[in-house]
């Protein structure tokens, strides 16, 4: 009965407490004041973890209400949700509401002329996403749908652009037009830096994106601008031969660097030996430059990637410039040919050493009676694009390049006289490059850019000798022998191929595509034709052509799964079909980037490249007898795998600090075997050569500073190279020919005022490696003519010496154009290039002697150099 | 100079147009190790120069006031033959194959042997010497190959005899048909000489005399002579001089070299018919030689002509090395057997002016 009673009241009193209502009234007071109230009231406890209140402050005005309408009403304006669990009320963090997502998609232009600018980063800073255009200048962001919207724009040498508020009500098209440095009044500072971003935001390490800007600050010998020999000034790469446009990027060689232009390979990239690149600056937009971790788009190569983006033209003026160097001249002009819809450009470049040889041919001439000689050598190109707009989704271009070299010797004895014997001797050598391409972009939505190219390139050379002795009696020949030799060198490449850029999240982009490319490869045929007045003979060598078909297909992507962290990934594919047989190569990529704290990123990655065409280079200079070969036989494509990994630092005040560390592996080398002139010539060339691999480690360190009105950078790099082929230096590993241990680079540019601007480039390096043969042994006599008998030493033996030199350069910029003064070398240090055996003159005991003696070669004094350059 | 030198040097002059040298001395240590060099003739005993190596600045062993001494006059020195020891050879002197009295005549020391090697002997040499080590060499005599026959087409014959009894002037093409063994690779090396001129003080006080006073060969018509010169090479090359050839092209086949002889001014004067006269010839040797005679001619061409040579030689290559068949890389053991064929020049005239020779 007790217990009954009991039961009973506790019962009663539960349901009065229940049936009673609640009152409460707050006004925007803590969460937590207010459930006091509501806890001593109806009873119950409240659950929630500790930092679902912080800052939560709740407004309610309730009398005598149930529980269920008091916590309706209390949450109501929160994103608190709420459940009675018992005697607990559990307090969770409401799911947020599914935010709707808009992609905002458009092109990045310069303003005024309409040139796409590739590279630009375009961000939105309230969502921190951030994306970068491609080649076409296209770019793709998905953002939540708010109104009030801004986008980002940042490149080197333009004024950081920002759109105005954008109000999206669906997919937007933003197109941004960005305005470059040079066209600002002086107060107003450039804050971006491509550059900068990359090595913060991107995962890639060891990339860098090139301007015209920086090319044209670079002083360089002769005045002659060229973006190999600015890339030369980046550590990690060495230059080769003093004054040369030389690339050996991480230890590779100087074929293992893919230089394209608008993405088409270009074969030879050289004039004058090397002296001069055949890229002409004032054709350029910017170059991309990969060295450590590759996009999963590029492979074919060990090294590096080069990739030349050329100018489409302003849409909207004529512009044009007219250069008048020392050794050259350019003409440039681009404009619109409908305005707004079709554009051209063309930059025309052309040396004129020939001419200023004809003089000094004369004047050497005149001293001889009976021997004339003269000699010629010019080089040109031209670039001509032609970039139609039909609509703000689809362009179309087509892309024309043109380089060629050509060089004229001849020599003659007597040939006027009407009774005399003539000798007369001719060389004709042209080469070079010829690149046509169109390509189709279209923007299939605003997540997909699609790009569609065909091309065609081809490197060819042609080598004509001949020379013709006889006599001629009474002004007719009566005897003769002519002896002409031509030889004919070229590769062509038909490429199609289709590249996708998709953007399926604000973190992530893929790009993906596959090419085709028909190689035809020619190396070195030769006909010679022998005649006297008794005898005609022709004679073809039997040299073999090939063909090779190559696909290759892409993936890769860049996502950023955490704000601190982003990936790179993608994975390259390739045949290569030649000779019945079959290569194939798999190019898996990888990077990723940790951001630990703000202004701080840490990087690591590897790579994996494939090359199945290598050039067979028998010097350190460019020279058109070097060949572009492809792996045939049982050669096998060279491969090579890198690892690197980089720490990075920057401030917002425009420096930039990264240290990256790599090491790669590289297989199945190709170089010339020892003694392999020994073999006769008809020999195949792959039964000249021996394979083997090679090692490459180091560091660079950089700091740079790319905006402000100084600007410049310091560079220190640390290299370890060697190669070993069981067919070269007794099978025993060697250190390759660039393996320049340290090499520092200092360059800082001063942006004085409006006219004047001055920079200075200090360059020293360990010097090249180089096989000195020290010991001679006696003649046998044996050959017709006395010759020095070296013996065999150790391949690349000896270092030559600490390479440096400083550069300047002034420009002066005027009212229609500019001024650019350079002395290339400045304090005259001549550096050595080489070592050769030689005799000097000495007076011993009263006789002259001949004393042999090492001596070193050194080249290149202080150059000035001077250039005009109209602007219109 | 060769072709290809004047256009490297056209660039580098084209460079920034002047350079400089500095005589300096590189921190590099070598050693001398032993060289052998010894041309072998069928028949005849073996001589073999052993010298050592010298570092290039040390001097020079052929200088004129102060030469350098290299010849190693206390090594063991043996001769194996056929892979048996034959005998150990005894250092003497000989001469460089210049007359005594001439500019270019001296003494070389030599190890000879009194053992004549025959062909098809395989000879070894070694060398041992208390400080430069060893070095050891092996060479195959080759059989020598026969001239079968030799035409002779004459070309621009003139006879301006005025004073002396004779005074022409010619050229003459050969063809100089040979056939090659087929059995194995053999090599080749073509020479062409003329006997030497002839003096004589005649009783009657004048001076008998006959001589070829010009005389310029030709080897351009014969394509083998150029087999080792790549097209590149022949565009810029020089291969005047070099008449080694192999039978890659021609194995066992009979083939006629074309070699022209230009310019031939023969003299003769024989008033009191003295019989050493009238016998002045042009020889044409073919000499079978040793693959270690023909690689290391053939290495000394492209280290001159060659493109690798030249590059390598003003120090945009590697260099380009002599070929050695000696263990140390220093010197050559080859071995020659010659075939000569004598073309008599009286004979010549006598076919074209019904000259009747004497």
């Amino acid at each position: 009965m007790k217990r009954f009673l009991i039961s009973l009241l506790a019962f009663a009193t539960l349901g009065v407490a229940w049936a009673t209502g609640i009152t409460v009234r707050a006004v925007n007071s803590p969460a937590e004041r207010v459930f006091a109230r509501i806890m001593h009231q109806s009873g119950k406890n409240f659950v929630y973890a500790s930092d679902l209140l912080k800052g939560v402050k709740v407004t309610i005005d309730v009398t005598d209400a149930d529980l269920t309408t008091v916590l309706t009403q209390m949450f109501s304006s929160t994103d608190i949700d709420w459940k009675i669990r018992g005697n607990n009320i559990m307090l969770v963090r409401r799911p947020a509401p599914p935010v709707r997502m808009v992609t905002v998609s458009g092109f990045v232009r310069e303003s005024g002329t309409g040139e796409a600018l590739a590279g630009v980063y375009v961000s939105d800073p309230s969502s921190r996403s951030v994306t970068a255009t491609n080649a076409m200048g296209f770019y793709s962001l998905s953002l939540p749908m708010k109104s009030g919207l801004r986008l980002k724009a940042t490149y080197p040498g333009y004024i950081e652009a920002l759109t105005g508020s954008l109000q999206p009500k669906g997919n937007l098209t933003v197109d941004i037009e960005m305005v470059p440095d040079g066209k600002l009044l002086q107060e107003v500072q450039v804050l971006g830096s491509r550059n900068h971003t990359i090595a913060m935001e991107s995962s890639s390490i060891g990339s860098l994106n090139v301007g015209t800007d920086h090319i044209l600050r670079t002083p360089v010998i002769l005045g002659e601008k060229d973006v190999i020999k600015t890339l030369q000034l980046e550590p990690g790469v060495s230059a080769g031969i003093e004054g040369m446009a030389g690339m050996y990027v991480h230890g590779g060689n100087t074929d293992e660097n893919l230089y394209m232009l608008d993405n088409i390979p270009l074969y030879q990239v050289n004039h004058l030996g090397g002296m001069f690149s055949a890229f002409n600056t004032e054709a350029m937009r910017n170059v991309d430059f990969y060295k450590s971790s590759f996009p999963a788009k590029y492979d074919g190569r060990l090294s590096s990637y080069i990739d030349v983006h050329t100018k489409d033209g302003s849409m909207e003026a004529h512009h044009g410039s007219v250069k008048l160097g020392l050794t050259s001249g350019e003409f440039n002009i681009d404009g619109p040919i409908w305005k707004d819809h079709t554009s051209y450009s063309v930059a025309l470049r052309r040396s004129w050493l020939d001419i200023l040889s004809i003089p000094i041919c004369a004047v050497a001439n005149k001293f001889v009676k009976y021997e004339k000689y003269s000699v010629g050598y010019a080089f040109s190109d031209l670039n001509a694009k032609i970039t139609h707009r039909f609509s703000p989704r689809s362009r179309a271009y087509a892309m024309l390049y043109y380089g060629d070299d050509y060089l004229r010797i001849t020599q003659s004895f007597d040939k006027d006289k009407l009774n005399a014997d003539y000798d007369e001797e001719k060389t004709r050598m042209r080469w070079g490059n010829l690149v046509a391409s169109a390509g189709w972009n279209y923007v299939i939505s605003p997540r997909i850019f699609m790009e569609l190219t065909g091309a065609y390139s081809r490197y060819s050379s042609r080598l004509l000798r001949s020379e013709e002795n006889g006599n001629i009696t009474d002004g007719k020949r009566t005897t003769f022998t002519i002896d002409k030799v031509i030889s004919d060198n070229n590769i062509n490449d038909w490429i199609v191929k289709a590249d996708f850029d998709y953007r399926p999240h604000q973190a992530h982009t893929i790009n993906f595509g596959a090419g085709y490319t028909r190689h035809s490869f020619l190396p070195s045929r030769t006909s010679r034709h022998l005649a006297t007045e008794t005898l005609e003979t022709q004679v073809d060598d039997r040299v073999t052509a090939y063909s090779a078909d190559e696909f290759n297909a892409y993936f890769g992507g860049d996502w950023r799964p955490l704000s601190q962290l982003r990936i790179g990934y993608g994975l390259h594919g390739s045949l290569f079909r030649i000779d019945g047989r079959t290569h194939h190569g798999l190019s898996p990529r990888l990077s990723a980037r940790w951001t630990p704290a703000e202004g701080w990123a840490v990087k690591a990655g590897y790579s994996r490249t494939v090359q199945y065409v290598h050039q067979l280079i028998q010097s350190s200079i460019s020279l058109p007898t070097d060949q572009w070969v492809p792996v045939i036989g049982s050669q096998k494509p060279q491969t090579a795998d890198k690892i690197a990994a980089g720490v990075y630092w920057s401030d917002n005040r425009g420096y930039t600090i990264s240290v990256e560390g790599f090491w790669k592996w590289m297989r199945n080398l190709i170089e010339y075997a020892d003694d392999y002139y020994l073999l006769p010539p008809e020999t195949a060339w792959s039964g000249k050569m021996t394979t083997g691999t090679g090692t490459a480690k180091g560091i660079d360190f950089k700091i740079s500073k790319e905006f402000g009105k100084i600007t410049g950078q310091l560079s220190y790099s640390l290299l370890w190279a060697d190669r070993c082929y069981p067919g070269r230096n007794g099978g025993r590993p060697f250190p390759a020919r660039f393996d320049n241990r340290h090499k520092i680079n200092i360059m800082a540019n001063w942006r004085i005022n409006s006219k004047w601007e001055l920079t200075a480039a200090w360059t020293g390096m360990s010097g090249n490696r180089y096989t000195l043969a020290t010991q001679c042994w006696y003649d046998p006599s044996l050959a017709p003519w006395h010759y020095e008998m070296l013996l065999r030493t150790d391949v690349n033996n000896y270092r030559l010496p600490f390479y440096h030199r400083l550069d300047l350069s002034c420009r002066r910029n005027t009212r229609h154009g500019y001024w650019d003064f350079s002395l290339y070398n400045a304090y005259c240090n001549m550096n050595t290039i080489a070592v050769t055996r030689e005799y000097r003159d000495e007076l011993v005991d009263g006789q002259w002697q001949l004393i042999p003696t090492f001596q070193k070669i050194k080249l290149i004094p202080v150059i000035p150099s001077v250039s005009y350059t109209w602007l219109f | 100079m060769a072709f290809l030198n004047r256009i490297i040097l056209s660039l580098l002059a084209a460079l920034p147009l002047v350079g400089c040298f500095s005589d300096f001395e590189p921190d590099i240590e070598s050693t001398p190790v032993l060289c052998l060099n010894s041309l072998i003739t069928a028949g005849e005993p073996v001589q073999v120069s052993v010298t050592r190596t010298w570092r290039w600045s040390e001097g020079n062993p052929d200088d004129t006031y102060h030469p350098i001494d290299i010849d190693i006059a206390d090594a063991d020195v043996s001769l194996i033959v056929n892979g048996k020891f034959v005998e150990r050879l005894t250092f003497t002197q000989s001469d460089n194959g210049y007359d005594p009295g001439t500019p270019f005549y001296k003494l070389i020391n030599v190890y000879q042997s009194t053992y004549c090697p025959r062909s098809g002997d395989t000879v070894m040499l070694r060398a041992v010497s208390d400080r430069y080590g060893e070095a050891t060499a092996q060479v195959t005599v080759p059989d020598p190959v026969p001239i079968d026959k030799v035409d002779v087409k004459v070309k621009d014959f003139s006879d301006n005899t005025h004073i002396w009894q004779g005074d022409y002037s010619m050229s003459l093409g050969f063809r100089v048909w040979f056939t090659d063994p087929a059995d194995a690779t053999d090599y080749y090396l073509f020479e062409t000489d003329h006997t030497e001129s002839h003096f004589t003080d005649a009783p009657d006080g004048e001076r008998a005399q006959e001589y070829i006073m010009s005389m310029w060969v030709d080897y351009t018509r014969e394509p083998l002579f150029t087999e080792h010169v790549s097209a590149l090479e022949s565009v810029f090359s020089d291969t005047s001089g070099y008449t080694i050839f192999s039978d890659r092209q021609i194995s066992g086949k009979n083939y006629p070299l074309n070699v022209s002889v230009d310019n031939i001014t023969y003299i003769y004067y024989n008033p009191d018919d003295d019989p050493a006269l009238g016998d002045m010839a042009i020889t044409l040797s073919l000499c079978s030689i040793s693959d270690s005679y023909y690689y290391h001619v053939l290495s000394v061409w492209h280290a001159n002509d060659g493109i690798s040579g030249v590059l390598g030689g003003v120090g945009l290559g590697d260099p380009v090395y002599a070929a050695s068949n000696v263990s140390t890389g220093a010197g050559v053991v080859a071995a020659v057997a010659k075939s000569t064929f004598k073309v008599r020049l009286l004979d010549i005239i006598g076919q074209q002016s019904n000259y009747v020779t004497q």
